[in-house]
């Protein structure tokens, strides 16, 4: 184990921390080596999960592009399906119990003349 | 007397800046129930030049977790300008302005701290006069949405 300083700490958000381990008869030290297994376990799966999106993605993009104006939903590695509105779209990923993923509508590109760019 | 002028309801009005024309918006993402900002309204440029729908800050993009639900990569539109392409980060959310919810692309840029501007995808979407140095919402009588 090693000591360490770390700076810009959110004093409110330690004080809870510390109060939360004294309650649960642990050290601050004890409890930041948990959360930090914890937030790094969370950011593995979610990287694994990106790919699986990115996976999922690919197989249905070509179908895109024959249904413009539709909403695609893809989350946890699953194409979840296409809708024609955004709530119906986002009500499916909430029903599968997800807030992450792809929710994708064909799109044009476009211009970006003068204005507000120079400003 | 029956010209245009006479059915023009005006509603809110918005005083422009020095830097441009503005109205009054909010963005929510309602995956997450999030709107930003939380309370009152954010101020978006009128921005004709662009053909695009909302550009907004990348903390403000953060702010409303788009991030978590932003298209992949190699379909991030890109925009033309005069400095040549520039590609953006995209997430679907609801723009509430002039108490209509608008269905739009929220957009900011891969890099650099973007701006808060509204363009012609959403303008489109709404009634809007330029009086003078103001921004106004308008309804038309004669005319049925």
């Amino acid at each position: 184990m090693s000591d360490v300083l770390l700076k810009k700490v959110d004093r409110k958000l330690y004080s809870r921390l510390k109060a939360e381990a004294a309650m649960r008869g642990k050290t601050v030290g004890q409890v930041f080596n948990e959360a930090v297994r914890v937030w790094l376990t969370v950011q593995q799966s979610r990287d694994i999960e990106s790919e699986r999106n990115v996976e999922a993605y690919l197989e249905i993009k070509e179908e895109l592009l024959k249904h413009p104006g539709e909403y695609f939903v893809i989350a946890k590695g699953t194409f979840l399906g296409r809708f024609p509105t955004l709530g119906d779209a986002f009500k499916r990923m909430k029903d599968n119990g997800t807030t992450r993923g792809f929710v994708i509508r064909s799109q044009a590109s476009g211009e970006w003349l003068g204005g507000s760019i120079e400003h | 007397m029956n010209g245009l002028a006479d059915q023009l309801n005006i509603r809110d009005c918005f005083e422009a800046g020095d830097w441009g024309y503005v109205i009054e918006a909010s963005i929510l993402n309602p995956l997450h129930d999030l709107r930003f900002p939380q309370t009152g309204k954010l101020l978006l440029k009128v921005d004709t030049g662009f053909s695009g729908p909302i550009v907004v800050t990348g903390d403000v993009f953060e702010f409303l977790r788009l991030s978590d639900i932003e298209v992949p990569e190699d379909i991030r539109p890109t925009y033309r300008t005069l400095a040549g392409a520039m590609t953006m980060r995209s997430a679907m959310a609801i723009v509430e302005a002039d108490s209509k919810q608008v269905e739009a692309d929220i957009l900011t840029p891969l890099q650099g701290p973007g701006k808060l501007l509204v363009g012609c995808q959403v303008l489109e979407e709404l009634r809007l006069a330029l009086l003078r140095k103001k921004t106004c919402f308008v309804s038309i009588d004669s005319l049925v949405d």
